[in-house]
């Protein structure tokens, strides 16, 4: 965990500090995109490796479909309530 | 994006699950998934550090802005909570899930990493039926609130559902998407492990 905050803090510092050309915003976009498509596949490559995932993979749909409907209702029903306390107008 | 991400885990499976990649090369997968890991969380910093707009709009609307974010995380986490309950799993699992907020490839990254496969890829799945399910419900939602297609999107408001947010609401909804969604995107990878060292 340490490790995950030092680095995001890290870039945001040089981020900020270093004076940034559009060109290499679209770099680091691509070095985003290119590590995301690894580590991706690499997450792949674990799920698909291991056996038993694959057998529940149907169980586990459900129950991601159902994260997805629930935190989502979750998260709009507390964003109506403050607009209705007028937080945000 | 989507697609892509897609293509490649669905590669990534196929390859694993057909014996392509020998069962020893694992632990080396495992320990080079970790520094990159770290490389992707430091340019998403650089990306937002870089970002001078999202700053400049932050310091405008002081901190009353802070209560959008808060309020779609507590709302995620309640809904953590009734999942738990509901699905008989352990409460740090659910919330560690739920916390994800549409953010698929850090949380169920975090995930497989810091528990396990089987909850990384509920994480996966989860949070990417949460974007594509912003996508489609963002018109309907919008008619019940201004806000509600923010609240829905959760970290994805700030890049991949927000040309579906701006479209479906205003600008000005826009930029705040992009502001609760960056200060999403940062809560997200603590939220995640913090959940995640109470587990087992």
């Amino acid at each position: 965990m340490i490790d995950i905050i030092l680095s995001l803090v890290c870039g945001i510092i040089i981020g900020r500090i270093l004076p940034l050309k559009e060109s290499h915003k679209t770099l680091i976009q691509k070095g985003y995109t290119a590590v995301i498509f690894l580590l991706i596949l690499f997450m792949g490559l674990q799920i698909g490796m291991n056996k038993s995932i694959i057998e529940n993979l149907s169980t586990i749909g459900v129950h991601a479909a159902l994260f997805a409907v629930v935190t989502i209702s979750g998260s709009v029903l507390a964003v109506m309530a403050i607009e209705r306390a007028r937080v945000m107008s | 994006m989507i697609a892509m991400i897609v293509s490649a885990l669905v590669i990534g499976v196929l390859v694993g699950f057909f014996n392509i990649v020998p069962e020893t090369a694992l632990g080396g997968v495992t320990s080079v998934s970790q520094l990159l890991l770290i490389a992707l969380l430091f340019l998403v910093g650089i990306d937002v550090g870089a970002n001078k707009e999202v700053l400049i709009d932050l310091k405008r609307m002081g901190v009353r802005i802070l209560a959008l974010p808060l309020a779609i995380t507590a709302g995620s986490l309640l809904g953590g909570v009734v999942l738990s309950v509901l699905l008989g799993m352990s409460i740090y699992e659910s919330l560690a899930v739920a916390s994800g907020m549409g953010y698929y490839t850090l949380s169920s990254i975090i995930l497989t990493q810091a528990v396990g496969t089987a909850l990384g890829t509920l994480a996966f799945l989860s949070n990417i039926f949460r974007e594509i399910l912003t996508v489609v419900t963002s018109p309907g939602l919008a008619r019940i609130s201004r806000l509600a297609p923010v609240a829905s999107g959760g970290a994805t408001s700030m890049d991949t559902t927000l040309p579906v947010i701006i479209q479906c609401t205003s600008k000005t909804v826009g930029v705040l998407a992009v502001i609760s969604g960056v200060i999403i995107t940062l809560l997200v990878p603590f939220l995640v492990s913090l959940f995640a060292r109470f587990i087992r």
